[in-house]
């Protein structure tokens, strides 16, 4: 579903160069769950945000459904991530003047679905993720585990083939780490979307049908 | 449309504890905007009524002291001014301060006319007047616009003037000009109230059909001469020097309204972009395109822009209201907020905040969403 080809992503950092890609190739099946893992500032964080669309590389293809993407056009790039895309991030990013409902419906309002399935599928949603008597609740009333159980349901609203997650438990404790993990997993493979998960943390890993380790800008294996 | 602005507004309540300040700093800015600018609206309208004033007459002073208050004529030296050719009429005038000479007045004072019965249509003629008539008793006293509005005096209405109570003939109509500052009563009264007996402060000459003022002023020039006529020209020399001063003012106070609003305005609602970029970030991974987000914020900051005006007009208006009642204003105001400082206020402030959103979000917008997201 997902193929990357000698991706690469090159930057200056003051006075230095850094490879923070370095000719990266690889596949994802659809409703594959991957991890991917490896040390601080080995790449881990520049990969998701090039296979997401948020950032571009300075060299290399990417194939989404056996086409190839064009990362010219910053609005063509945008549509793309929110038409195929669903991000589940680091810092949760819920909006503190929306809602729980309103937080988790804000990608349909920029893709002019309808709003009225939207909300009925957002309330599935918070039925399955297990928040649904949190439904007008703000963020700041919400404990780290239900805020990133608001985002998974965020990032799933739009129906994505992808769902990219960049460290989804580092600000979680153990057990809303291992519910929060345990419910993207089974989100995969009851929707039959590929989550692509990037983390330092070893008990995510398992969840994963492969785990892919970088360093240095490049899988080593 | 409705829609967006329906969503701004609900955002925009759920924003208040930002927003209040923001709105607060705004209006600020858009209440300066617009006192500032009805203080030079009020000096454009009086130099154009001072000229529209004197276009049709000449006055015949005392030539030492052109102001009123000032050179006193006796007054059977009309009888040689009557005699002047060219002159279609003329009205002996005595002109006094309606409030005590320590006042400093800002803009002009108020003044009270002695006008004798007979020669009192030819002052203000019915078309001046803009309810009742004039005065045909010696206790009467026609009043201006101003006045009138000030004191809250209508028709039959009782007036104190030196100590004298007067009834309130008529009211006469606006004009911008000295008429709406003045209390036109009976000359002999007005001499007696105020120990002048037999002496007049000028007269007022209407010219025949075809009679320049400069013919007037010559003659008078050759035949009496302690005596000046003043004109529109000659008001205006006689002026020029303050006028110029004011205009001047009134240029800087607009520029400084102009840009003290502008960069007030400015910065309120671009910080209010600037604070909220890693909601932007979020919302353009989420899939918002640039035409979402200057939407959704354009339609927020009319919206702040709006009820910053609305707040801004009425303190201005407040402020307006109170200030008439300072004695160091003689009872009036220096402020005239128009309906077009109203509109341009308002076209000024969504102008300047459609700049101050476009400008910092252009420039977000344009760097990747996932250096926004790194904050």
């Amino acid at each position: 579903m997902l193929k990357g080809e000698n991706l690469t992503k090159i930057f200056q950092r003051g006075r230095n160069t850094v490879n923070a890609l370095d000719s990266v190739n690889f596949c994802i099946d659809r409703g594959e769950f991957v991890c991917v893992t490896g040390r601080s500032g080995c790449g881990k964080t520049t990969f998701l945000n090039i296979i997401g669309f948020l950032d571009t590389p300075t060299k290399g293809d990417l194939y989404f459904e056996g086409k190839k993407l064009s990362f010219s056009n910053s609005e063509d790039m945008t549509i793309f991530r929110r038409e195929h895309v669903g991000f589940v991030f680091q810092k949760i990013y819920l909006q503190s003047h929306l809602n729980v409902l309103e937080n988790i419906l804000l990608p349909l309002r920029y893709s002019g679905k309808n709003y009225d399935e939207g909300t009925k599928k957002a309330n599935e949603l918070l039925e399955i993720l297990e928040i649904s008597n949190r439904a007008d609740f703000f963020p700041n009333e919400l404990s780290g585990g239900e805020a990133q159980r608001v985002a998974i349901a965020r990032a799933l609203i739009n129906s994505p083939e992808l769902i990219l997650a960049d460290e989804p438990t580092s600000e979680l404790d153990t057990k809303s780490s291992s519910v929060i993990m345990k419910l993207l997993r089974d989100t995969s493979d009851k929707y039959n979307v590929s989550v692509i998960t990037v983390t330092h943390d070893p008990l995510v890993l398992p969840y994963g049908d492969r785990v892919l380790y970088m360093e240095d800008g490049k899988f080593v294996k | 449309m409705i829609k967006i602005i329906k969503e701004s507004l609900l955002l925009l309540s759920r924003r208040k504890s930002r927003v209040i300040p923001a709105v607060l700093a705004t209006a600020t800015g858009i209440f300066l905007m617009i006192l500032i600018s009805s203080i030079g609206s009020y000096f454009t309208e009086l130099s154009f009524g001072i000229s529209k004033f004197f276009s049709n007459r000449i006055f015949l002073c005392e030539k030492k002291n052109f102001w009123i208050g000032g050179g006193l004529i006796p007054e059977e030296k009309v009888e040689i001014i009557s005699k002047i050719d060219g002159i279609s009429e003329f009205v002996p005038m005595l002109i006094t301060r309606m409030s005590s000479d320590d006042i400093v007045v800002v803009g002009i004072p108020d003044i009270v006319i002695g006008i004798s019965l007979e020669k009192a249509n030819i002052y203000a003629d019915s078309s001046s007047i803009f309810s009742g008539k004039n005065i045909t008793n010696k206790l009467e006293a026609l009043v201006g616009w101003d006045i009138a509005r000030r004191d809250n005096l209508n028709i039959g209405s009782e007036l104190t003037l030196k100590g004298k109570k007067f009834k309130v003939s008529g009211i006469m109509k606006k004009t911008s000009s000295f008429p709406d500052r003045q209390v036109i009563v009976d000359l002999k009264t007005l001499q007696d109230i105020t120990e002048r007996q037999n002496l007049i402060t000028c007269v007022m000459a209407i010219p025949s059909k075809g009679v320049s003022f400069e013919k007037i002023s010559s003659d008078v020039k050759s035949k009496i001469e302690y005596i000046k006529s003043v004109d529109s020209s000659e008001i205006e020399k006689e002026t020029s020097g303050s006028l110029a001063f004011w205009n001047y003012l009134t240029l800087v106070f607009f520029l400084i309204s102009g840009i003290g609003s502008l960069a007030s305005i400015s910065a309120v609602i671009s910080m209010s972009v600037t604070e909220r970029k890693s909601e932007i970030a979020v919302k353009r991974a989420l899939g918002a395109e640039k035409k979402h987000i200057f939407s959704e914020f354009f339609s927020e900051s009319f919206l702040m822009v709006v009820f910053a005006w609305i707040i801004g007009v009425s303190f201005a208006y407040l402020f307006v209201f109170f200030a008439q009642y300072l004695p160091q204003t003689g009872g009036g105001s220096i402020f005239r907020i128009s309906f077009e400082i109203l509109i341009l206020s308002f076209v000024w402030s969504v102008l300047v905040s459609v700049f101050a959103v476009w400008i910092p979000l252009k420039s977000i917008l344009s760097e990747n969403t996932s250096v926004l997201l790194r904050g």
